[in-house]
């Protein structure tokens, strides 16, 4: 299986540097990947309203391309494969654990369209290759009805299906395969405690409106939707959600500003056969700021930071609320343009007054463009966790630990002892720290 | 009269209205509302690089490792014009279309052909030299013949081109090797990478040998590259691009006939 996976890895390089570069759009429009992206995945102001625009050049008004039009497939693919070498500290029992390991063997699929003046869709499909056993999950499906106003503005649009919203400044790490603390998948791996993060930034099944307006860095971006999902594979029948953002642009000649706020609602059914004389329901809140500026100086030093408070009121189905902020604050440096670009941001989830649990990251690093699309990543990643410091972190005669808070995947039915058996699990202080290097590829 | 005269006649009037239009064209000033629609069609498509007075400091501007043109000064290297001169509206409206290769200025086939001429009348109004009327009329480079393609075509190229020291800046072998490499600078003060001629990707404007005639006829404004339309004959300006044609690598020596 490695050797397929080597085998795959090295025709994908030699691909992609017998093909010069550049994904799909890039290619359409024979530009360079940075006309869109910072550095990619993270896309700046144009790609925003390129993105916006029904994935159009920002202004088209008429004469919009159809799939026959494209002149290529519309498809594209990247791939992250790394080295990660982790050192886990037990900082009460100072114990040392050390492992290596190779990570991000798959893809992810896209496939992405103009279908005439209006419409568009976009998806994603992620192909894990895990040993003998590959995974293969959508993250994301849906259609655009962009330039709703015709006007080639982008002020109103719609979209449809499995998607993400678009907080503001839901910043990508430039390391390749780092999750970062705030929006990632596991905000507390290492513990036993089950709490809820700031999973709204998951794809969902949901519609929206949003838009652009007017202008492209003085704009006010802005999005209303509803969701009938908190997490991929939630049961689309019992959760109701709504969200909203605004973020506006500011700029003076070479200084630029945005700030941002969101607020995401949503109320979920959790329904655990065996457990219904328990509450069956967590309304739970997310609500945040957000900044970002450029050095008015060179622009190369973008600085951005956010805000999030997020509160359940039953986290665990026992009836228990919680309440969790989280921050981050980062930085991103252009050292030279187009090839090589550092960055560092640091990360803050705290649930401590209801949980005795925090958590920090630190990531930092450099990323390197052998070419448009052939990126080089390294870095290390600082993960520090604490719980249940100070109080066990049971209440009520059960645990924290066996219940997954907060909205309910359909499969995450309890699978441990009933409650009155449970016992308190114990605090916590472990310290990880990762260093990482990586390719990513697209092509 | 007979009538053959007659045809002479209207031929040269025909002829006379429509040149005579195309110089008024280039010195008329647009309707306000064409000005207002294509600043519209700017800020939403163009000032994210280009800045939204045209200084070429957008908010991406300092991610890119070819900086947007300043439009402001009206200072041009894809032109048909003679060097020192204005770009005329075709030059801006080709530029907006195909793009520049290899940099992150795309296509924007996607705006009609009604929004790229409102851009190109508005981008003229950023720069005061499209308001001189000591600028017109513009000098634009005549139609040549392509001489016949042979294979001495690339020997007389390659004399040409080093006689007039182009390897000083591209190197003996065309990929951008030569001496003075690490002292070129643009008119704003910002390094040039001399293009690797060996690699198809750094051809920004040419798509054919008769793109890098006129390159070679008009030279490129604002970067390092000099006119040579008055130090090399039209017909060695043809070989020179026949070679410099061939040095692309991977590519087969196509004949200007055929493009």
């Amino acid at each position: 299986m490695i050797r397929t996976h080597l085998f795959l890895l090295l025709t994908l390089i030699l691909a992609v540097d017998e093909a010069y570069s550049l994904p799909l759009f890039a290619r359409k429009y024979n530009t360079t990947c940075f006309t869109c992206h910072i550095a990619p995945p993270l896309l700046n102001d144009f790609g925003e309203r390129f993105r916006s625009n029904g994935f159009e050049i920002p202004g088209a008004r008429t004469e919009r391309t159809t799939l026959e039009d494209n002149g290529i497939l519309p498809l594209a693919l990247i791939t992250q494969p790394m080295v990660a070498h982790e050192q886990q500290k037990d900082n009460l029992y100072s114990r040392v654990q050390r492992t290596t390991l190779v990570k991000g063997l798959g893809v992810e699929l896209f496939s992405i369209a103009p279908l005439g003046k209006h419409f568009s869709y976009f998806s994603e499909i992620e192909v894990a290759l895990n040993g003998e056993e590959s995974e293969v999950e959508l993250n994301m499906l849906y259609a655009q009805y962009t330039d709703v106003l015709n006007t080639g503005s982008g002020a109103l649009n719609f979209r449809l299906g499995k998607m993400h919203f678009l907080q503001p400044l839901t910043h990508t790490s430039f390391l390749a395969n780092t999750d970062p603390l705030i929006y990632g998948d596991h905000p507390f791996p290492a513990t036993t405690t089950t709490l809820n993060d700031l999973h709204f930034a998951h794809s969902m099944f949901s519609v929206a409106a949003y838009g652009i307006l007017p202008g492209i860095h003085e704009g006010l971006q802005w999005e209303l939707g509803y969701t009938t999902g908190a997490k991929n594979t939630v049961d689309l029948r019992n959760a109701r959600g709504l969200f909203g953002s605004v973020n506006q642009g500011f700029a003076i000649d070479q200084f630029h500003l945005e700030a941002g706020a969101f607020f995401f609602g949503a109320k979920q059914r959790i329904t655990i056969d065996g457990y219904s004389r328990y509450p069956k329901t967590n309304n739970h809140y997310r609500t945040g700021v957000a900044l970002k500026l450029f050095d008015p100086w060179i622009n190369r030093f973008h600085l951005y930071g956010q805000y999030v408070l997020g509160r359940d009121d039953n986290i665990d189905y026992w009836g228990e609320d919680r309440k969790v902020t989280g921050s981050f604050a980062g930085v991103d440096a252009i050292v030279l343009p187009e090839k090589l670009y550092a960055f560092a941001r640091y990360d803050l989830l705290d649930a401590g007054d209801t949980l005795k649990e925090s958590a920090t990251q630190i990531d930092c690093g450099l990323r390197y463009h052998l070419l448009s699309n052939l990126v080089l990543t390294g870095g290390v990643t600082i993960h520090s966790l604490k719980s249940g410091k100070g109080s066990a972190s049971t209440s009520g005669g059960h645990s924290h630990s066996i219940i997954p808070a907060g909205p309910l995947d359909a499969d995450d039915e309890p699978s441990g002892p009933s409650p009155a058996t449970v016992s308190a699990s114990g605090p916590v202080d472990l310290t990880t720290t990762t260093f990482k290097i990586g390719l990513m590829i697209g092509y | 009269m007979n009538r053959s005269v007659w045809l002479c006649f209207w031929s040269f009037a025909i002829v006379s209205i429509f040149g005579f239009a195309s110089a008024w064209d280039e010195l008329s000033a647009p309707r306000p509302e064409v000005v207002a629609h294509g600043k519209s069609v700017y800020h939403a498509s163009c000032s994210a690089c280009h800045g939204k007075s045209g200084k070429g400091n957008g908010i991406i501007a300092a991610n890119l490792a070819v900086k947007p043109r300043d439009l402001t000064r009206g200072v041009y290297e894809n032109r048909s014009t003679m060097s020192g001169q204005l770009p005329t509206k075709g030059d801006l409206f080709k530029t907006i279309s195909e793009g520049i290769h290899s940099t992150s200025m795309p296509q924007f086939r996607g705006l009609s052909s009604e929004d790229r001429e409102a851009v190109v009348e508005y981008i003229r109004t950023l720069s005061p030299r499209f308001a001189d009327a000591d600028e017109f009329p513009l000098d634009i480079l005549a139609d040549s013949k392509a001489p016949e393609s042979t294979p001495n075509t690339l020997a007389l190229g390659r004399n040409v081109y080093v006689t007039m020291k182009c390897a000083d800046c591209h190197g003996a072998t065309g990929k951008g090797e030569g001496e003075v490499v690490k002292q070129q600078f643009d008119e704003l003060g910002e390094p040039v990478e001399t293009p690797d001629l060996t690699d198809p990707i750094n051809y920004e404007f040419s798509r054919s040998p008769r793109d890098l005639y006129r390159i070679f006829s008009t030279g490129l404004d604002g970067s390092p590259m000099p006119s040579y339309f008055a130090t090399i004959s039209e017909t060695d300006r043809w070989y020179l691009a026949y070679y410099v044609w061939s040095l692309r690598q991977g590519m087969s020596y196509v004949s200007d006939s055929s493009q």
